[in-house]
C-alpha cells in the first residue's frame, strides 16, 4: 500500500494536484449505513416472522437471539471491513497522458483512459451523498457494449467538478496536438522528399478560441422575469435553486476558469407546467381512472346485490355519484404524484455550454451531474406529447452515444438511451432557435422550416390504408365472430346472452373509437410529415398526435438506406433511414414515403463527399513545397 | 431508381443458402416427427378406448399434413428464396462507399460510406469453407453489413483502403 504517494487533491488554485489521490474516506461511511439499511429492511421484510416467533418461542433456546445478533454484528463489520480495504486501495491521479485508476481488495485492477478517447464524465449523487457533499464520478470512453464505464465513487463534489474541468480541457489540447502531430508528419514527409532539414518552421499550436454567438444575448432565462410569476411557482422555482445551491457537508466551493458560453436554467412555470402536460403522467391518471371503475364494480357488486353479477343490476346499485367521486380522487392523487416526482427530478435544473462540453445538472433530492463532449452528440430531438403540442411547447432532448455500465443492468441502459439526454423538458417552440445557437451552434446550418418538403399525396392514401385498414382487420375480424357467437348461437341463459351482449356493445364502442383515432391520427401523420437536408444535415419530422423533430448532423450518420415494399414500388415512395452511433449499438431513424425520386437523391446525398483518394493525398503532399518553393 | 450496383455474388453462396436453410427445416421436421411419434404413442394407450385402426388413421392423416407442409417449407426455402435472393443481391465497392442492393420483400439500397467503417472482418464458417467461400463484415458504430462470398485478396485490398481513410478522416464520434 502506497501510502506515502497520497498527496493533497487539489492544488492552491483549485486545479487537480499530480500524484495519487484517495477518494472520500465517507465511502465507508456510506456502505456501512448501505449494509445496515439492507440488513433492517431484511429483518424486516425477510425475516420479521420468523424472528418474532422465535421470540414469543417459551422453548427457544437462550443462545438464539445472540447468537443471530452476532450474525448480524459479523456481517456488517465484514462489509464494513472490505469497504475499508477497498477505500485504502482505490487511488485515482491524472498523468500525462490520461486518467489512471488503481482499485480492487482481491483482484487489483489498473484503468488507464487516455484523454482522447474520454467522451463524457457525468457524477451523480444520491441523497444521502448530497448531505456529505460527495458524489459518484462516471467516465466513458467511446460507445459500444464492450466499453464500460470507469467509475470513481465518493468524490468530493468539487474534486469532481475540478477532475471534470482538467480532463476535458486536457483532452481539447491532446486532441489539438494529435492534429499537429499529423500535420507535422506530412510536413516532415514533404521535406524529406525535397531534401529540406525539416526543424525550421514552427506551427503554431492553434489557440482554442472560445465561441461567443452573437444570438445568445438572453443567458440565464430563468433570472429576470420570476417578478410576474405567482407565489406558488416561485416557491417550486425557489425550492430549485436552494437545491441547486446545496453542496453538503465535505464539498467547498469550485470555480471554473473557463468561461461559460452559455447557460440557462428552466422557469418555474416552465417547470410546473412540465410537469402538467407530461403525456405519460396524464395518461396514467387517465388509466388509473379507468382501472379504478372496472375494479370497483365487481366489489360493489358484491357489497351491494346478492346473488350473482348480473350486468344491469350492477349498473341500477351501484352509487354512481360515490363511484365518480372516488375515480376523480384517485386520478387527481397520481396525477400529483406524477406532477410532483417531475418537478423533484428536474428541480433545480441548469444546463450550460462550457468549451467542447454541455453541462446538464438537475434533480432536487437526488442530483445528477451530467457532462458530454460535443462530439458524443448524434441527433437533436424536438418532441411535442399531444399536450404540449396543444400549449405550443416542447421538449428538447439529445441522441449521445451510450456506453454500457458495469453497474446497470442492459434494461436500464437501453430505457436510458432512448429518453437521451434532456436539453429542456417544456420550451416554447419559438424559443428552440435562440436555445440552440447558444447550446449547439454547430447546429446553426440547419435546415429551416421554410425549406422544409412535404410528403407526396400518395403517402396519405398509404397510411391510412396502413393503419386505419390493415392494422384493423383483425380486431374487425374478432368483432366479428364475437357478434355471430352473440347473435346467432342459441346459448339458452338470457343472464350469460345479456352480458355477452353487453360486452359485444362495449368491444363494439371500443372498436370505433380505435377506428376513430387510427383515422385522425394517419391524417395528422401525413399533415405533419416533413423532411429536409442541405450540405450538414438532415432533418425529419413525423407523428400524428404527437410530433418529433429529429435534426441530424450529415457526419453522424454511420450509414444509410432506402428501401421499398412491393407495395411502395408501385406507388413510386421509398422509405429512407439513417443511421448514427446513438444509444447503445446505433439508432435506425427512419421516415416512410419520400418520393422515390427524392429516395434517389438521398442515396447520392449519403455518398462521401471531398475525401482524398491516396493518389490526391500524395498529390497534395507534392504540390505544397513547389508553391512555397514559389515564395521563397 | 438509379441503376442497381454491377456486382454479383458468386454462384456458389446459393449453395451454402439452400444447405443451411436445407439444414434448419430438416431440425425442425425432425422435431414434429418425433412429437407425431409421441402423440401416436399416447393416442394407442389403453385408457383412450380408441381402437388401432383409429390411431394409425388419425397419425397417418397428421403425417401426411406434416409432410406436405415440410415440403411447401422445403420448396420456398430452398428452391425459391435462395434464387430470388441470388437474384436481388448486388453489390459495388467503390473508392469510398460500399453500395449495397438486396431483399426480397424490402428492396434495400444501402450505402456504407468507408470513412465510417471501424473494422472489417473475413469470416467463414464449415458450409462456406465446404464451398471455398468467406463472408465478408464492415462494422460501423452503428452496426454491421455482411457480404457473402468475397475473395480473400479483395477483402485485403479494401481493409488496407479502410485503414488510409480512417487516418485521413477526422474522428466523428
Amino acid at each position: 500500500m502506497a501510502a506515502a504517494d497520497i498527496t493533497p487533491t487539489l492544488t492552491v488554485s483549485g486545479g487537480i494536484a499530480p500524484g495519487k489521490h484517495r477518494i472520500h474516506p465517507a465511502y465507508v461511511v456510506m456502505n456501512a449505513l448501505g449494509a445496515i439499511v439492507a440488513l433492517v429492511i431484511f429483518a424486516i421484510y425477510g425475516g420479521a416472522s420468523q424472528l418474532a416467533a422465535l421470540a414469543f418461542d417459551p422453548d427457544r433456546p437462550l443462545w438464539l437471539l445472540p447468537l443471530i445478533l452476532v450474525a448480524f454484528v459479523v456481517l456488517l463489520g465484514v462489509i464494513v471491513g472490505f469497504s475499508v480495504f477497498y477505500y485504502r486501495r482505490f487511488t485515482w491521479e491524472i498523468t500525462e497522458t490520461g486518467i489512471g485508476i488503481n482499485s480492487g481488495v482481491v483482484f487489483r485492477k489498473q484503468v488507464h483512459i487516455p484523454f482522447q478517447r474520454v467522451q463524457s464524465v457525468d457524477f451523480n449523487a444520491k441523497i444521502l451523498e448530497r448531505i456529505l457533499g460527495i458524489c459518484t464520478l462516471k467516465i466513458e470512453t467511446a460507445g459500444g457494449a464492450a466499453n464500460k464505464a470507469v467509475r470513481i465513487p465518493a468524490l468530493k463534489l468539487n474534486e469532481a467538478e475540478a477532475l471534470r474541468a482538467e480532463v476535458f480541457n486536457l483532452k481539447r489540447i491532446f486532441d489539438g496536438e494529435q492534429q499537429l502531430r499529423v500535420e507535422a508528419e506530412i510536413r516532415a514527409r514533404r521535406n524529406a522528399q525535397l531534401g529540406i532539414d525539416s526543424g525550421g518552421e514552427e506551427a503554431d499550436p492553434a489557440p482554442v478560441q472560445p465561441r461567443f454567438d452573437p444570438q445568445t444575448g438572453q443567458p440565464l432565462a430563468a433570472a429576470g422575469r420570476r417578478g410576474q410569476e405567482s407565489t406558488a411557482t416561485q416557491l417550486v422555482g425557489g425550492i430549485g435553486e436552494l437545491s441547486a445551491g446545496v453542496r453538503g457537508i465535505f464539498a467547498e466551493q469550485y470555480e471554473e476558469d473557463a468561461p461559460v458560453e452559455y447557460e440557462y436554467g428552466l422557469k418555474a412555470s416552465e417547470l410546473s407546467l412540465a410537469a402538467l402536460s407530461n403525456d405519460s403522467v396524464l395518461l396514467g391518471a387517465a388509466l388509473s381512472l379507468g382501472g379504478f371503475l372496472t375494479f370497483i364494480s365487481p366489489i360493489l357488486n358484491l357489497i351491494f346485490a346478492e346473488g350473482y353479477p348480473d350486468g344491469w343490476r350492477v349498473i341500477q346499485v351501484l352509487p354512481v355519484p360515490l363511484l365518480v367521486f372516488l375515480g376523480i380522487m384517485i386520478a387527481v392523487l397520481i396525477f400529483v404524484f406524477g406532477a410532483v416526482g417531475m418537478a423533484v427530478s428536474y428541480g433545480g435544473f441548469k444546463a450550460r455550454r462550457r468549451g467542447g462540453r454541455i453541462e446538464v445538472e438537475h434533480g432536487l433530492l437526488q442530483r445528477s451531474y451530467r457532462g458530454v463532449g460535443i462530439p458524443r452528440v448524434q441527433t437533436v430531438v424536438v418532441s411535442q406529447g399531444f399536450f404540449r403540442r396543444i400549449f405550443g411547447y416542447a421538449e428538447l432532448t439529445l441522441q449521445t452515444i451510450d456506453t454500457a455500465d458495469a453497474a446497470q443492468n442492459q434494461n436500464n441502459a437501453k430505457n436510458m438511451a432512448t429518453r437521451g439526454l434532456m436539453l429542456h423538458p417544456f420550451i416554447k417552440l419559438n424559443r428552440v432557435e435562440a436555445l440552440l445557437a447558444g447550446l449547439l451552434p454547430e447546429f446553426n446550418g440547419r435546415p429551416q422550416s421554410s425549406d422544409y418538403q412535404k410528403l407526396p399525396p400518395v403517402a396519405l392514401r398509404r397510411v391510412i390504408s396502413r393503419r386505419a385498414v390493415l392494422a384493423m382487420i383483425v380486431p374487425l375480424l374478432v368483432l366479428v365472430a364475437l357478434g355471430l357467437v352473440v347473435f346467432q348461437v342459441d346459448i339458452g341463459d338470457t343472464l350469460v346472452e345479456g352480458l355477452l351482449t353487453t360486452v359485444f356493445g362495449v368491444c363494439l364502442a371500443l372498436f370505433v373509437i380505435a377506428l376513430a383515432v387510427a383515422l385522425v391520427g394517419a391524417v395528422l401523420w401525413y399533415r405533419n410529415g416533413r423532411y429536409a437536408w442541405n450540405q450538414d444535415f438532415l432533418v425529419t419530422r413525423q407523428g400524428g398526435w404527437g410530433i418529433k423533430t429529429l435534426f441530424i448532423p450529415r457526419q453522424k450518420i454511420q450509414w444509410g438506406e432506402y428501401k421499398q415494399t412491393p407495395f411502395q414500388r408501385m406507388s413510386k415512395v421509398a422509405t429512407i433511414m439513417a443511421a448514427t452511433a446513438a444509444g447503445l449499438g446505433g439508432t435506425q431513424n427512419f421516415l416512410k414515403d419520400v418520393p422515390r425520386d427524392t429516395a434517389d437523391a438521398y442515396r447520392d446525398w449519403l455518398k462521401p463527399r471531398n475525401i482524398p483518394s491516396g493518389e490526391q493525398i500524395e498529390a497534395a503532399m507534392n504540390a505544397v513545397p513547389t508553391r512555397l518553393a514559389d515564395m521563397g | 431508381m438509379r441503376p442497381q450496383p454491377s456486382r454479383k455474388l458468386d454462384k456458389r453462396i446459393t449453395r451454402v443458402w439452400r444447405l443451411s436453410a436445407f439444414i434448419n427445416i430438416a431440425i425442425w421436421a425432425i422435431i414434429l416427427f418425433v412429437l407425431i411419434g409421441v402423440m401416436a404413442a399416447i393416442l394407442a394407450m389403453p385408457d383412450t378406448g380408441l381402437k388401432m385402426a383409429e390411431v394409425s388413421q388419425i397419425t397417418l392423416t397428421v403425417a401426411a399434413f406434416s409432410v406436405a407442409v415440410v415440403a411447401l417449407l422445403l420448396l420456398v426455402f430452398v428452391v425459391i428464396v435462395p434464387k430470388i435472393r441470388w437474384i436481388q443481391w448486388s453489390f459495388d465497392i467503390y473508392e469510398e462507399e460500399i453500395d449495397i442492393h438486396k431483399g426480397i420483400f424490402w428492396r434495400k439500397r444501402i450505402i456504407i460510406p468507408l470513412i465510417r467503417v471501424q473494422n472489417v472482418d473475413t469470416r467463414q464458417g464449415p458450409l462456406l469453407r465446404m464451398c471455398g467461400l468467406a463472408s465478408f463484415t464492415v462494422a460501423t458504430a452503428a452496426g454491421e453489413h455482411e457480404i457473402p462470398g468475397l475473395e480473400t485478396s479483395e477483402a485485403d485490398a479494401l481493409r488496407d483502403r479502410v485503414a488510409i481513410l480512417a487516418r485521413i478522416a477526422q474522428e466523428d464520434i
